[in-house]
């Protein structure tokens, strides 16, 4: 598992955010192992500790278990993966919108010109 | 640990000094093994006999010499340079570093004087000095080996003195931010002059006092015989063993307060 | 102390009121600050600041002028000589000595020198046992020395700008090895200037300039309050300083 990071924002959330993208896509399947803590921060080029601090997140949001001696899972729960997704997808649709009012377009207009270019 | 110690110290010394010692053993068996030539008119062989007995005498001292500066050496790099930052943060203690840096210096003192007693005693003849002497003058063939034996043992803890004298001047140089080695070396030769004076002074003020022969032995430089002397040498190696006993403990409280590498 | 346990709350490491003075100048001003268990620490600050002076105050190389030093609330000395993996920015080792012979040393001297782990990073970082040291260049130098120090079983290691005399290329490399081969339980002091190349795996950060502490944080935490890297916001500090 690659991650690429940005030393100007807090590392641990930029392991949850794109931990989390890794699941809701499907990279690491529902109901998967995840490596170890020590193995992700080896894979991710991180420190242990902020890696703990972004699995404890995710499982806060319920998106990752501890099963107790066996480690962690993903979950199996595929509707709350596509809640998620569906959360993830409105913040990107936000976004764009945002960037295109900032060139100048309107709502429509952006509408319109992502069908145009697609 | 401390064997550890020791073993890392000699291999650094033994290095260089092993040279030393086959070069020197090699010049007395040369010498040796052309004595029979001594007479001859082979003038080449006579020059190499006469050149290799003079040689181990002089190299002799130079051997002395360079285990000595490569044992100071040996603590200074060892105890304050580059390499303290892996020997002081060994787990051990510093006293501890102190112990093997003295026992080590020793050992070497000791098989260096082995050496040069068994280059000598290649080169010249040994037992047949002894009868020699001992028929010439009234003294028992004894009581020249006790004078011999004692003397060796003076001139080894002479040389042990020495040593430590370097080794305190090292300490006590450190204590210094600059011109470390500069004070070291007065502080050294300092101490090595102040341990001298204290043992004659001693012996000429206190011991003479008590003793009337030992008076007249230091003060008018006459021996009854042999035997005075070698009273007089052992009297010196007891003080010696003292004054290095001191210096072993100063130098060992020392090191350990307010200390700083390099 | 069996391993498992572990007392979290006296620190690891503990200075209080450290102040260090060479003749009449003086490196080190007031210097509070304790290590925990289990945490990356990087003690960053400029060239000069005063960094590797704290560090050899650490391991007992120099006397603090005033102030004390505690390694899980007792004195320096010889437990916690055992207990921390100390790189030094210099090769202390004898420079004659060949790689299996540095090996050797350490597994004499300490107890809890892991020697096989030992031959694996020499493996990773492509030196040979049988090289003279004084052959080496000073990267390779720098490996070794991290090799060997990374193979102890310690509870603290505090390594003096392990990116030092490294390429570039190469510094990926240590920063994995740093990584990937301490104990849970363990932590690891980092002091550097190369900031950007490290931040990334720090838990906390502590500034040091001209013999003082001027910030100490958790990384993220202080990322979030800035909204910069840390490199950034030490720049901006060390400007403001001046």
């Amino acid at each position: 598992m690659k991650f690429i990071f940005n030393n100007d924002q807090p590392i641990y959330l930029q392991i949850v955010e794109q931990l989390r993208i890794y699941i809701i896509s499907g990279k690491i399947s529902p109901g998967e192992k995840l490596p170890t803590v020590r193995e992700l921060a080896a894979q991710a080029r991180a420190n242990p500790n902020t890696v703990q601090r972004a699995l404890n997140i995710l499982e806060d949001e319920g998106i990752i278990l501890t099963e107790r001696t066996n480690g962690k899972y993903v979950t199996s729960d595929t509707r709350l993966i596509r809640k998620i997704r569906h959360r993830l997808a409105t913040d990107n649709v936000s976004k764009y919108f945002a960037a295109m009012s900032a060139l100048g377009f309107t709502q429509e207009d952006a509408i319109k010109f992502l069908i145009k270019e697609e | 640990m401390l064997a550890k110690l020791i073993k890392y110290d000699l291999k650094f010394i033994y290095k260089q000094l092993i040279v030393f010692y086959i070069i020197l053993i090699t010049l007395a068996i040369t010498a040796q093994l052309t004595a029979n030539f001594d007479d001859s008119s082979i003038f080449i062989l006579v020059f190499i006999h006469r050149f290799c007995q003079g040689a181990v005498l002089g190299f002799g001292i130079g051997t002395v010499i360079s285990g000595i500066l490569r044992t100071w050496a040996r603590f200074k790099f060892n105890v304050y340079g580059d390499e303290s930052y892996l020997t002081q943060t060994l787990p051990i203690k510093r006293s501890t570093i102190w112990t093997a840096k003295f026992l080590s210096s020793v050992i070497v003192i000791l098989t260096t004087a082995l050496v040069i007693i068994l280059a000598l005693g290649i080169v010249f003849d040994i037992p047949a000095i002894i009868t020699e002497n001992a028929t010439k003058t009234s003294n028992s063939t004894f009581t020249i080996i006790m004078t011999g034996v004692i003397f060796i043992l003076a001139v080894i803890l002479q040389f042990i003195y020495t040593v430590q004298s370097g080794f305190l001047g090292i300490i006590i140089g450190h204590y210094f931010q600059n011109l470390q080695t500069l004070w070291a070396i007065i502080f050294g030769y300092l101490i090595y002059i102040i341990g001298e004076v204290v043992i004659v002074a001693f012996c000429m003020l206190v011991w003479a006092n008590f003793d009337p022969t030992i008076y007249d032995a230091l003060y008018r430089s006459q021996f009854e015989n042999l035997s005075t002397l070698n009273e007089v040498l052992l009297g010196f190696n007891i003080l010696y063993c003292f004054l290095i006993t001191i210096s072993y403990y100063a130098s060992s409280k020392l090191l350990q307060h307010n200390f700083n590498v390099e | 102390m069996p391993s498992h346990t572990k007392n979290t709350k006296i620190p690891l490491l503990s200075c209080q009121n450290i102040s260090k003075k060479f003749g009449d100048k003086v490196v080190l001003n007031n210097i509070n600050l304790e290590i925990p268990h289990g945490k990356i620490i990087g003690l960053l600050g400029q060239n000069g600041a005063g960094k590797s002076t704290l560090i050899k105050l650490c391991n007992d190389l120099l006397t603090p002028t005033t102030g004390q030093i505690s390694f899980e609330d007792q004195p320096l000395g010889v437990n916690s000589k055992l207990q921390i993996s100390y790189l030094p920015e210099r090769t202390y080792l004898d420079k004659t000595m060949r790689v299996r012979d540095a090996i050797q040393f350490f597994s004499e001297f300490y107890s809890n020198f892991d020697i096989k782990k030992s031959h694996t990073l020499i493996q990773n970082f492509q030196l040979d046992l049988d090289t003279r040291i004084s052959k080496m260049s000073k990267g390779m130098q720098e490996k070794l020395q991290l090799a060997l120090v990374m193979s102890r079983k310690a509870k603290l290691y505090i390594l003096d700008e392990p990116l030092g005399g490294v390429d570039p290329a190469a510094r990926d490399h240590i920063l994995d090895t740093i990584l990937n081969n301490f104990d849970d339980d363990a932590s690891i002091l980092i002091s550097t200037h190369l900031i950007a190349d490290i931040e990334r795996i720090l838990d906390k950060v502590i500034f040091i300039q001209d013999g003082k502490i001027t910030l100490q944080s958790d990384a993220d935490k202080l990322r979030a309050r800035r909204h910069a890297s840390i490199d950034e916001i030490f720049r901006k500090e060390f400007k403001n300083a001046r």
